[in-house]
């Protein structure tokens, strides 16, 4: 999705000039029609695809539902799929104020056009995945959409965003406390979040998309409707994710650095990923490489999406 | 005994409600803390929401930080549903950084 985001729209006449001298200038937006057509066209698109992942965690996560130990853990699942949608509506309520029919995108679009990030489509074999799911995939999406809250010179959508990350903060909490539960709880549960970990963590390093040398016309940051770049915010999730194993013992595929004083990584980056077997190639590919792989979509596409068509609850239902 | 009673209670300060971020005693949760002679204590707690995904995860952290005090044998947990949890079992405290994430209460 992070590629996606890499929308492509020109700022060179005098009236998207006068725009981002504005946002420099610290400007805030409250409507849309305060936007130019540039910025609008670039926000549009980024609340779109972003309300459109948001449905796209639903399927994924309920995946975990069967192999949840305990009433408890089932409700976690719920709960988490419950605030999905509710992010889903939350940005899907934004993006209308651009006149983009959601309901349509979500539910009508052709699946073939749907891009998200590429776990989602890959089914969660356990609990343990879940909730490492949550301490290292919810942290990535935190660190992105809490730049947004932070520093999007569109105001309503650092409000939404407000709720949205409130939310996520709590799935991450969640994820770390269960991760860390399993890591002690005995060799077996402990091999399962290494196993998970072994998996999850190179998703997360790839969470926030191409290195900014490759990207070109980021209108995402011309317009600030975010600020920090992908590899700044990939840097922050590496060392918040390596803190976090380090302190119980986990094994990732990055190193300290006493130089630098912060964490490198180890592992081969980019490298192709296998959604079948979900394993790495653990040999370096070319960022082409890699989401072209990404474009050919898991195990779960596209009956994910046939399913979220079939339970669309619409019309028909009321 | 009312020392181990102020010991748990300021353990129960330490167990943050992982939505708010809030103590457990602010948030208005704790509606008992039942000391025995054997160094068994009970402790009676709500939920402000029905399905909490939290509410596992909050009794287990309750468990692991009363356990840690010296004098504590075994807790134990009991769901008061007798007392239901409202907004006004929050204190003051608790209300404003709530409101700090755009919750009004």
């Amino acid at each position: 999705m992070a590629e996606e985001m890499n929308v492509m729209v020109e700022a060179s006449s005098d009236i998207e000039a006068q725009q981002i001298e504005r946002i420099e200038a610290g400007e805030l937006f409250e409507n849309v029609e305060d936007l130019s057509p540039g910025y609008r066209e670039a926000l549009k698109q980024v609340i779109h695809i972003a309300a459109i992942s948001e449905v796209t965690v639903l399927t994924w996560a309920h995946t975990a539902y069967d192999t949840a130990p305990d009433i408890g853990a089932k409700i976690a699942v719920c709960a988490t799929i419950q605030d999905e949608v509710g992010h889903a509506h939350q940005q899907g309520l934004l993006a209308e104020r651009f006149d983009v029919d959601i309901h349509e995108g979500t539910f009508h679009d052709d699946i073939a056009k749907i891009f998200t990030w590429p776990i989602m489509e890959v089914p969660i074999r356990n609990y343990v995945e879940f909730v490492v799911a949550q301490c290292l995939l919810d942290r990535a999406g935190l660190h992105w959409t809490k730049d947004i809250e932070l520093h999007s010179s569109f105001a309503p959508y650092r409000r939404t965003l407000r709720k949205v990350n409130f939310e996520e903060g709590f799935h991450m909490r969640h994820g770390a406390h269960w991760t860390e539960y399993y890591w002690n709880k005995s060799e077996e549960t402990k091999a399962a979040v290494q196993e998970a970990f072994d998996w999850l963590f190179p998703h997360g390093v790839m969470w926030f998309g191409k290195p900014d040398d490759l990207k070109s016309r980021p209108a995402m940051l011309q317009y600030q409707i975010r600020k920090w770049t992908n590899d700044f915010m990939r840097e922050k999730w590496l060392q918040s994710a390596c803190a976090f194993a380090a302190k119980h013992g986990i094994k990732v595929p990055a190193e300290y650095d006493e130089d630098q004083k912060k964490w490198v990584l180890t592992m081969p980056y980019p490298m192709l990923y296998d959604a079948e077997n979900y394993s790495w190639s653990q040999e370096q590919c070319t960022q082409k490489e890699y989401w072209s792989n990404a474009r050919k979509g898991g195990p779960m596409r596209p009956e994910a999406y046939e399913r979220l068509r079939r339970e669309e609850w619409g019309e028909k239902l009321w | 005994m009312v020392a181990l009673a102020e010991q748990v209670s300021h353990a129960l300060d330490q167990v943050l409600d992982p939505h708010f971020k809030v103590g457990l005693n602010d948030m208005g949760m704790v509606t008992d803390i039942d000391l025995k002679d054997n160094g068994q204590v009970e402790l009676g707690m709500r939920c402000p929401c029905i399905g909490c995904p939290a509410w596992k995860m909050m009794q287990h952290n309750v468990k692991s930080k009363v356990s840690e005090i010296d004098g504590i044998e075994s807790v134990k947990i009991r769901v008061d549903w007798e007392k239901p949890w409202t907004r006004d079992d929050m204190s003051e405290a608790a209300r404003s950084k709530a409101q700090s994430h755009g919750y009004v209460i």
